[in-house]
């Protein structure tokens, strides 16, 4: 799948889940050409803001995120999911795919009750008391770019909690499988939602692994593995 | 005639000698008391007063210079100097507005006329012009007039509106009659203050003073431009300018930093000029939390709020720090205070700050008239802030002559057209809904006071009466750049797909040929509760059209509602304060009838003025043909509202039966409802004989069904 098409389906998957009620907000999808080859899918509004945040991340680094709308599709936990690809050509050049969890857990009934957005209500009620109202989580990345590889930073990889943090993935992720990876271990209701099952499109990936990343523990999945 | 502005310093003695005499050669024109404050390279430049006559061109008066009756060489170099000082800043203020600009030269003369009452003679030397109350007549008539084009651009240059909102460049606007050129003819007008918004901005009562209008009025440029103009003249005082809705928060701080910068060519102290929200956390002081501090009171935050007081959580926590109050004693905290949206505050906010600010209470709101439908009961200034010992109200607003009003009207509307109001009153009242009224005003004066003229009838009680449209009370370019069936039109749909498409494929014409801006475009959602569905449906619709959409306000309220290229969706709760120039209004049946119907006819009233110039709405079925049709007889009676004002006990029959319910109570009856339609069905089959229901009951449904609503009139 093109980069065109494919902004399509990361825009329209987010209207689905905003639809179906499993998401508070979902942004419209861009691409944006970069050179004659290049074409990079974002959300909009496209910031001019480094998508690339410290890690491990901070409470303020989530709520700037809320604060700016830098996302794709915001879940109704305040769970973030960004979205952002880069093409060269037909293939995948680079990626980034984030599932940011939300630091807090609120009570949906408070944020409709709420005279404010999410931001407003975790920024001035729940971070009065961040020992009572915090939670620990890191946020999950798997990114993918050949121009840095290396032994110990595979083309391909999860990171979580630290920036040393690579745990080799058998591939570049196509955008549905970060979403099912996502949703399987952290939204088993919504991956069961027949609505949501029904606009995944499953695409071979070519694997990037080098030898030395299979010597480590690495992540791998089956190609169109079946759904719920 | 003499329109006097009293700015601050206005009382003083000379501003008095000034005034009369003005008044005694009969120019007429504009006089600003203690107003503008400009600056030049060197100082802030204080202008004692500032007359603009059309008859007599534009002259600064210095008050303030001290004159011996025969001044001596210094005296008058010195006064040259403060002269030479009001000129340049005057002129340099001027010459960056290019409509006031001839060739390279301005095109209107800068006079200046120090002012003093206990001068021998009047001195008029080149560039230097000084006399007392009995010479200033013939000071004057040596000044030449202004030509009418320059009159309009030189109000706006002095009330500094024209570039606190400057009107989008538009430059993709080609076509002469599009809505794109309607638009820019709008903004280019609106840029001036009107008379009304003129007084309450700069008007200063050194005391308590509220400033009311309906929505689209400009109450919040007048609180900002008062908020910035006061802290200008008086950089020393803690200034608080405070809301509800926190999207205000950056609205207010653009327009103060734009007026000070404006003014003084500098940055509003903002240690001292405090633009908060009501409430505040640990974080980010707010009005409550800076008292709590005054008082070393933990604040309580919303969450616990909640707990305690549910939906009074803030008048909870204003009434736990009364008690405090009360108990420690009255302590300065702000020595004056902004309110923005004052009808959304409780009244124990309002005697909190009483306390907090002393003697002569520098507490300025300003209230919305008619916010919705239902809230038309003002509070007074007796309510809001109580009585003292001797049971006399603590404060009470009068406007006598000759002295800055305490009690401002904003009476024009700037927002909605005509029709749009007219239609969206009568939609919100059900005046010409068939089952009869849903709602009215308790009062029947208050259409007098919201714009509408009587033309036939009594507004009174138990009466018939029609009303329509003060011409007054709303801008004549309305009239002159828009037509009633272009500013309102419905359309109703089979279904929601269909719904959905025609409105992308508006929207795509709005963008396409009728020149307009996405961020010229707001769609409402009239369900709060499935905003989310409809919103998703609603961006999927416009993706297709390869036009982007934001749901607004969904993480921060603070935020700009409208994001470059992108139209924006928002539910009735989010619009509140919002407009633009078209809005659409889908699922518009959601109001038509049922439950809550109050409630409903409120969110289509808010929903409809947003609306800056044109409104669309959009809904499904039967019920959807219905508010079609209501709307058709509005226009068909040339946008008067024609009804039969009910009386006491129709008053009351209407609030009861139309009232908001609570979850509980809707479900209560919803049951019964279906009880009922069981029972109707068993006797329709022959289930259930009919005689088998009481006679009673038999009765009652038979005069039911031939009367139909027993509310009609």
């Amino acid at each position: 799948m093109t980069a065109g098409p494919l902004c399509n389906r990361i825009s329209r998957f987010g209207y689905t889940l905003l639809g179906n009620g499993f998401a508070i907000d979902a942004r419209a999808h861009k691409v944006v050409s970069l050179s004659a080859r290049q074409k990079a899918i974002r959300w909009v509004p496209d910031t001019p803001r480094d998508l690339m945040i410290e890690c491990p991340a901070r409470v303020g680094d989530y709520l700037s995120i809320l604060q700016h709308g830098d996302y794709s599709f915001l879940m109704n936990d305040g769970g973030v999911i960004q979205i952002a690809f880069t093409y060269s050509g037909r293939e995948i050049e680079s990626h980034r795919l984030m599932y940011y969890p939300c630091p807090f857990q609120f009570e949906n009934r408070e944020l409709n009750e709420f005279d404010g957005g999410l931001y407003d209500l975790l920024n001035e009620v729940y971070m009065n008391d961040l020992e009572a109202n915090m939670l620990l989580r890191s946020p999950i990345r798997f990114d993918f770019g050949t121009s840095a590889t290396s032994d110990f930073h595979p083309a391909s990889h999860l990171t979580v909690n630290d920036p040393s943090c690579r745990v080799p993935a058998r591939a570049p992720l196509h955008f549905y499988t970060f979403m099912k990876f996502v949703l399987e271990n952290f939204y088993l209701d919504v991956w069961k939602s027949s609505a949501i099952f029904r606009e995944f499109v499953f695409a071979q990936e070519t694997e990037s692994l080098t030898t030395h990343d299979r010597g480590r523990a690495y992540l791998r999945w089956d190609y169109g593995a079946p759904g719920p | 005639m003499l329109d006097i502005v009293f700015g601050e310093n206005s009382k003083t003695v000379a501003a008095r000698a000034l005034q009369a005499a003005l008044e005694d050669t009969g120019v007429s024109g504009t006089l600003y008391l203690g107003y503008p404050v400009l600056s030049t390279a060197d100082a802030r430049v204080f202008i004692d007063a500032l007359l603009i006559s059309k008859a007599r061109g534009l002259i600064a008066f210095d008050l303030t210079s001290h004159l011996d009756p025969r001044p001596d060489k210094e005296q008058l170099n010195a006064l040259r100097e403060r002269q030479d000082q009001i000129y340049a800043s005057i002129y340099n203020k001027l010459n960056t507005h290019r409509d006031l600009r001839r060739g390279r030269s301005l095109a209107v003369d800068v006079h200046v006329v120090s002012f003093h009452a206990s001068l021998e003679r009047t001195i008029a030397e080149p560039e230097l012009v000084a006399c007392s109350p009995t010479g200033l007549r013939k000071v004057i008539s040596g000044f030449g007039g202004i030509d009418e084009e320059i009159l309009r651009p030189l109000n706006a240059a002095v009330q500094r509106v024209s570039t606190l909102r400057p009107p989008k460049k538009r430059e993709k606007v080609s076509k002469e009659n599009s809505r794109g050129a309607i638009l820019k003819r709008i903004e280019k007008e609106i840029a001036n203050l009107d008379q009304w918004q003129n007084r309450g901005a700069i008007e200063y009562a050194d005391g308590p003073q509220r400033v009311r209008g309906l929505a689209g009025s400009g109450k919040t440029i007048v609180l900002a431009l008062k908020a910035a103009y006061l802290h200008v003249r008086h950089p020393e005082w803690k200034i608080a300018v405070t809301f509800q809705s926190r999207s205000l928060y950056q609205q207010f701080r653009d327009l103060i930093r734009r007026f000070t910068f404006d003014q003084i060519e500098d940055e509003p102290d903002w240690s001292n000029l405090l633009v908060m929200h009501a409430w505040g956390t640990a974080r980010d002081a707010g009005v409550y939390s800076t008292v709590c501090g005054q008082y070393s009171v933990t604040p309580l935050d919303w969450r616990t709020a909640d707990a305690k007081y549910s939906s009074r959580a803030f008048e909870g926590v204003c009434e736990e720090l009364n008690l405090v109050i009360r108990d420690k004693g009255a302590r300065q905290v702000f020595d004056a205070i902004l309110i923005d949206e004052a009808q959304d505050f409780p009244t124990s906010f309002f005697r909190m700050i009483y306390s907090v600010i002393p003697d002569p209470h520098r507490i300025m709101w300003a209230y919305d008239d008619l916010q919705n439908l239902s809230d038309y009961e003002m509070r007074s200034e007796r309510e809001l802030f109580g009585l003292d010992n001797r049971g006399q109200p603590l404060v009470t607003l009068r406007n006598e002559p000759n002295k800055p009003k305490e009690d401002i009207v904003l009476p024009v509307c700037y927002r909605n057209t005509p029709w749009t109001i007219a239609t969206a009153h009568a939609l919100g009242f059900g005046i010409y809904r068939p089952e009869g009224l849903v709602q009215m005003f308790a009062d029947p004066l208050i259409w007098g006071r919201i714009g509408y003229e009587v033309t036939r009838g009594e507004l009174q009680l138990d009466s018939d009466v029609v009303v329509r449209r003060d011409p007054t009370s709303y801008p004549s370019y309305f009239v002159e750049l828009i037509t009633p069936n272009e500013a309102i039109q419905c359309e109703t749909f089979l279904n929601e797909a269909r719904q959905y498409n025609a409105l992308a494929a508006a929207i795509e014409k709005n963008l396409q040929e009728d020149e307009l801006d996405p961020t010229d475009i707001l769609v409402v959602l009239p369900s709060a509760y499935t905003s989310r569905k409809t919103g998703a449906s609603v961006m999927a619709a416009l993706a297709k059209k390869n036009i982007t959409a934001h749901l607004v306000g969904v993480t921060a309220s603070r935020n700009e509602i409208f994001s470059p290229n992108s139209v924006a969706i928002t539910h009735i709760y989010r619009a509140k304060g919002n407009e633009a120039p078209m809005v659409y209004v889908i699922n518009a049946d959601f109001c038509h009838g049922g439950f809550d119907l109050s409630r409903k006819r409120n969110i289509l009233f808010t929903a409809i003025t947003r609306s800056k110039c044109w409104v669309r709405l959009f809904g499904l079925g039967d019920k959807m043909r219905a508010l079609e049709k209501e709307v058709d007889r509005v226009r068909a009676e040339n946008f008067d509202l024609s009804f039969h004002y009910p009386d006491e006990a129709g008053l009351k029959k209407l609030a009861h039966v139309h009232r908001d319910m609570s979850d509980e109570e809707r479900q209560e009856w919803e049951r019964k409802i279906d009880t009922l339609a069981d029972v109707i069905r068993a006797v329709d089959s022959g289930d259930l004989p009919l005689e088998a229901l009481p006679r009673g009951i038999r009765d009652k449904l038979s005069s039911l069904t031939k009367s139909g609503n027993v509310l009609r009139k």
